[in-house]
């Protein structure tokens, strides 16, 4: 029964029922004496009613209490569901199923509640509300959904614990994942295992903030839909609105990006993205940054603070603020940005797991060595990279025809094949196989010479292979100085490409990207995959829209293929107009390379760290989690008893630095050439979640078209707190309850003898 | 002076001068009055001839009538008797009760007392007096000197109400101490058990006195009208106490006293002993008139 006061502050005056027994009190001290003479009589007639006249004079109190009690209820205006009054006399036993959305956002702060405050005042009031008999359940929303209290029965003496683990759900620093949860949620109240409480009376709450883009986006999503549609059919839905209507101000570090690779001794800018997540503008905001904070994870006094920026930023806006850092040291370093100021405390930082390393050492291969500068193959790429700051990117170039199983791929972190023929050897397609799988990166351009059922053959393999894609033929255009050239320009260039970053940040760049022109290329046909580990990056502007680049992810490492050639036998990319694009493409496409394809140690809160090794690392490694003890954790082999050895962590929950630590052999490290035995994870939460814009009311229920469902919002919000329309007011009945008590009271005062004559 | 002519208030003793107080029973007398006997006696005067009827003692036939009319016929006589009347007038604590703007109930039986007194000297009668609680306080001797009169009301002023009640051994020793039966007037509340009460009156109706018992009542006592919370203390038992709000023992109260009233009338009843109840806000000439003019009637 959900009986709820419109003045509800009118209910203090219910201790005035206290009135009849301190006028009791009070006049039981206030007599006159009198000296009686027929005192036996008296005495016999007292003594025969002492009983009843103390069950009369309590009668008469109670019902004087009640009709103050009932009065004051009265203004006070109590409403309930119109089933309220019926459920009292017709009671069935009532299932609460709660799905709390604990998702970060519940934490912004409103003076001194916040949303997951209010949700858990409202989880007290249904608890409170609840008999015994009734179940209650509690399902969390968020990226994470989970079942915490499957079916708790609630007895008199039992109310006190469940609200005590009602009340142990912590604010998560998760995301919303509205879809899975719902998905989740329908599960349970199916479940066959909960079979016995299909006839009970299900009432399922949602308790959200209703942030925008997660309720948004997930009612446009069909199976979100149907299973909002059944539940809306098989239990009583409502859906709590629990968010806070004023205007707070929300800051969010949506992102921190290292330029490139990060080089020991060069001077390395980071950008910080601050996102001005409110109807607000923010003005000095401090903004700070760390380098390596917390490297002991249980001291927290933020000693490597290196800066810190006061920024305004206007509403809905964001702003990019650079810092820059000189590392000294090789190896994995944090990166953390924070502020102070806003409303939401939890998307207030951001860390980042960057690699120093001392160069990028890259295997040039030269399929058609010249004498004559600047003639052959590679001269051109080898110039451009070159232009590398603090010489970071050390190229080898090695002529086709004297490379020797002396050089080791291995020892490289990129290799480039320009215009390669062939290999004189077929195990080193093997090796170059091997070298990408394990995270090495491998650069092609073709050219005159690249025979293509052999390309095909050995570096496609029918998509098995390393080649983005298969070769459907000879090249494509005219590059003779003798006949019209024909041009090819970029038409599709994928700018959210991480290769192409740089160019997505410049515009004249970017311009000057498409704008060169391609004279010939190879046409390269891509299979569509459903894992998307093919990217073409930019295509030409061809009718058939043939790439001119594309990525494959190889294992653990990555490919980009361009379809035409290095040097300036095909294209003007070495013109003097173009030349800066080339030197700025090399880089970027080689520093994305090296960057491993799926960035294990930049994670997402709830995401678990997952960690193979190729060689052995001991038995026992240590996972330190933000302000937390260090805990052991199993390093586990492979089914079958050998590499890779895996560890996995999943109690991702909270964001920041996490500390793996390995405990390997002496021997494995001497062999693996191994210098750190620590490993870094940066866990940061979903910076969306930072977006606190809301859906309205009316918007949500007209996006739920369709579902049986109510909405309530705030309880604290009286005037709103009755709901939907079927909440019946109940003063009238309640005054005509207290007229019929007067009456009694005054029929059994006389009755009783009470009254004054 | 003061004191005895206080009993008397002349309005009462007007309203009942008139009146002649006759009992029921036919006392032995030695001086000659008013009161005429139904029996013979030492100085008798015939009175009439009645015709004989089964069961009439054959010496009291007239048997020269007989000879007459050969009828038989009983002679009939009357004799002149004189009254012995004793007032027993209750003096125990709870007698001192009054309500507001009435005198107490002992006051008032005072009043009675005296007015019966001279009522009975003017008919040149005698009466005897005593006051009592649990036990006798005073006695005077019967007498027919109508100055006695002074003594009885002395005697009434004297007395200060304080003890229990014990109407019972006080009746009992009243009956034993009467020599000649008489009308024995009860001035009293009766505060006691009705058991130990009608026992006593028994006794004296065994000893063949004529009983009235005069119920003095404070009206609040059958009206119980108080209304605010009050706390009862006993006039005749201090350490009886009780805090009660009157309206609600109301009912309950005047059931209780109601029920003795009419145990206690119904047990003169049934011993033929006359009961009178009066308030002490009636009007004194107005009761005792009344009673004596319906005693007369019945003679």
């Amino acid at each position: 029964m959900n009986l709820h006061f419109i003045h509800a502050n009118i209910l203090y005056f219910a201790a005035a029922g206290m009135i009849p027994i301190i006028i009791h009190l009070l006049f039981r001290k206030r007599y006159k004496t009198v000296q009686w003479a027929a005192m036996k009589f008296l005495l016999a007639a007292y003594k025969k009613n002492k009983r009843s006249l103390l069950v009369e004079n309590l009668l008469l109190l109670l019902i004087r209490i009640l009709i103050i009690i009932l009065l004051v209820l009265m203004f006070a205006r109590p409403t309930a569901d119109k089933s309220a009054l019926t459920e009292i006399f017709m009671r069935k036993t009532d299932h609460y199923i709660v799905l709390l959305d604990n998702s970060f956002s519940m934490s912004v702060r409103d003076g001194n509640t916040s949303p997951l405050q209010r949700a858990r005042d409202r989880i007290r009031k249904i608890v409170k509300d609840s008999k015994s008999g009734d179940f209650v359940s509690l399902i969390t929303l968020n990226q994470r959904p989970k079942v915490v209290d499957a079916l708790h029965k609630v007895s008199a003496g039992e109310k006190g614990i469940i609200l005590q683990q009602m009340e142990s759900i912590e604010p998560s620093e998760m995301g919303t994942d509205v879809i899975g949860s719902i998905g989740l949620l329908r599960d349970f109240v199916e479940n066959p295992e909960y079979a016995q409480q299909q006839k009970k009376n299900k009432k399922v709450f949602i308790l959200t903030d209703l942030q925008r883009k997660p309720w948004v986006t997930a009612c446009k999503n069909h199976s979100f839909m149907e299973n909002m549609e059944k539940l809306g059919e098989q239990t009583q839905l409502t859906m709590v609105d629990v968010g806070i209507t004023s205007d707070p101000v929300n800051l969010t570090v949506q992102s921190i990006e290292a330029d490139g690779v990060i080089g020991v001794g060069g001077l390395t800018r980071f950008v910080a993205t601050i996102r001005n997540n409110s109807n607000k503008d923010a003005e000095g905001i401090a903004v700070n940054f760390f380098v390596n904070d917390g490297e002991d994870p249980i001291d927290k006094d933020k000693k490597g603070k290196q800066g810190t920026e006061y920024v305004s930023i206007s509403a809905g806006e964001q702003q990019r603020i650079p810092f820059f850092y000189n590392f000294a040291k090789m190896g994995s370093h944090s990166v953390s940005v924070d502020l102070t100021g806003d409303n939401l405390a939890a998307d207030n930082e951001k860390h980042l797991i960057v690699k120093v390393v001392k160069h990028i050492r890259v295997l040039i291969i030269d399929g058609d060595s010249r004498e004559e500068s600047f003639e052959s193959e590679t001269d051109h790429l080898v110039a451009a990279i070159g232009q590398s700051q603090q010489n970071i990117i050390q190229p080898r170039v090695v002529d086709i025809g004297s490379f020797s199983s002396e050089t080791k791929f291995k020892d490289f972190d990129v290799v480039i094949l320009a215009n390669l023929q062939t290999f004189d050897d077929e195990r080193r397609f093997e090796e170059l196989q091997e070298f990408v799988r394990k995270g090495g990166g491998l650069f092609i351009w073709l050219g005159d010479k690249v025979p293509v059922d052999y390309y095909n053959l050995e570096f496609y393999r029918d998509g098995l292979g390393v080649l983005p894609g298969k070769l459907v033929g000879g090249p494509i255009g005219k590059a003779s100085e003798l006949e019209d050239k024909t041009t090819f320009k970029l038409d599709e260039v994928k700018k959210d490409h991480k290769a192409l970053r740089y160019f997505a940040d410049n515009k004249d760049l970017l311009q000057d990207f498409r704008n060169y022109f391609t004279y010939k290329f190879f046409p390269v046909e891509v299979v569509d995959d459903d894992e998307q580990i093919v990217t073409v990056i930019a295509a030409f502007d061809h009718p058939k829209k043939y790439p001119a680049f594309l990525e494959k992810v190889y294992g653990d490492g990555k490919v980009i293929l361009s379809t035409t050639t290095v040097d300036k036998a095909w294209n003007n990319l070495h013109s003097d107009r173009f030349g800066y694009v080339f030197l700025i493409m090399v880089h970027e496409f080689i520093q994305y390379l090296v960057s491993p394809p799926i960035d294990k140690n930049n994670l997402q809160v709830g995401f678990p760290i997952m960690k193979k090794f190729p060689y052995y690392v001991g038995e026992d490694a240590e996972v330190t989690a933000p302000e937390k003890s260090p805990i052991k954790k199993g390093v586990y082999p492979s089914d079958t008893g050998g590499p890779p050895y895996k560890i996995t962590y999943s109690e991702t929950l909270k964001s920041g630095i996490y500390h793996l630590k390995l405990n390997i052999p002496e021997q494995v490290m001497k062999e693996q050439e191994i210098l750190e035995t620590t490993e870094l994870f940066a866990v940061n939460v979903d910076p969306e979640e930072g977006d606190i814009n809301r859906v309205s009311q009316t918007e949500i229920l007209g996006l739920l078209d369709g579902v049986q469902i109510s909405f309530k919002t705030n309880m604290k919000e009286k005037s709103n707190i009755m709901g939907p329309l079927s909440d019946s007011e109940y003063w009238k009945p309640m005054l005509l309850l207290i007229l019929l008590l007067s009456l009694i009271e005054t029929f059994m005062a006389m009755w009783f003898g009470r009254y004054d004559k | 002076m003061e004191d005895y002519q206080k009993y008397l208030n002349p309005k009462v003793l007007n309203k009942i001068n008139n009146l002649e107080l006759k009992a029921r029973l036919i006392v032995e007398g030695f001086i000659s009055g008013l009161h005429k006997s139904p029996f013979h006696g030492f100085s008798v005067e015939f009175a009439q001839h009645r015709e004989y009827v089964p069961g009439d003692d054959i010496r009291y036939i007239d048997w020269k009538v007989y000879g007459r009319s050969n009828r038989y016929y009983i002679k009939e006589y009357e004799e002149e008797t004189s009254l012995t009347a004793y007032l027993l007038l209750d003096s125990s604590a709870s007698m001192q009760y009054a309500s507001e703007g009435n005198m107490s109930k002992y006051d008032y039986a005072c009043h009675v007392a005296a007015s019966m007194a001279y009522l009975v000297f003017q008919q040149q009668d005698m009466v005897g007096f005593c006051t009592f609680d649990d036990k006798i306080q005073k006695i005077l001797p019967s007498s027919s000197n109508a100055a006695y009169l002074r003594d009885i009301v002395q005697t009434m002023a004297e007395v200060s109400p304080q003890e229990k009640t014990d109407i019972s051994e006080v009746l009992k020793y009243v009956g034993e101490r009467l020599r000649r039966r008489g009308l024995v007037v009860i001035l009293s509340d009766f505060i006691d058990e009705t058991g130990n009460i009608l026992a006593g009156l028994r006794h004296l109706r065994h000893r063949k006195h004529d009983v009235v018992i005069m119920h003095i009542l404070d009206p609040d006592e059958i009206n119980f009208p108080l209304q605010k919370l009050t706390q009862f203390e006993g006039l005749e038992d201090v350490n009886s106490k009780v805090v009660i709000n009157p309206r609600a023992i109301r009912n309950a109260y005047l059931e209780e006293i109601n029920k003795f009233i009419s145990h206690l009338k119904s047990g003169c009843v049934a011993n033929r002993i006359d009961y009178v109840q009066i308030t002490t806000d009636q009007d004194l000439g107005v009761a005792l008139s009344a009673y004596l003019a319906n005693r007369s009637g019945r003679r």
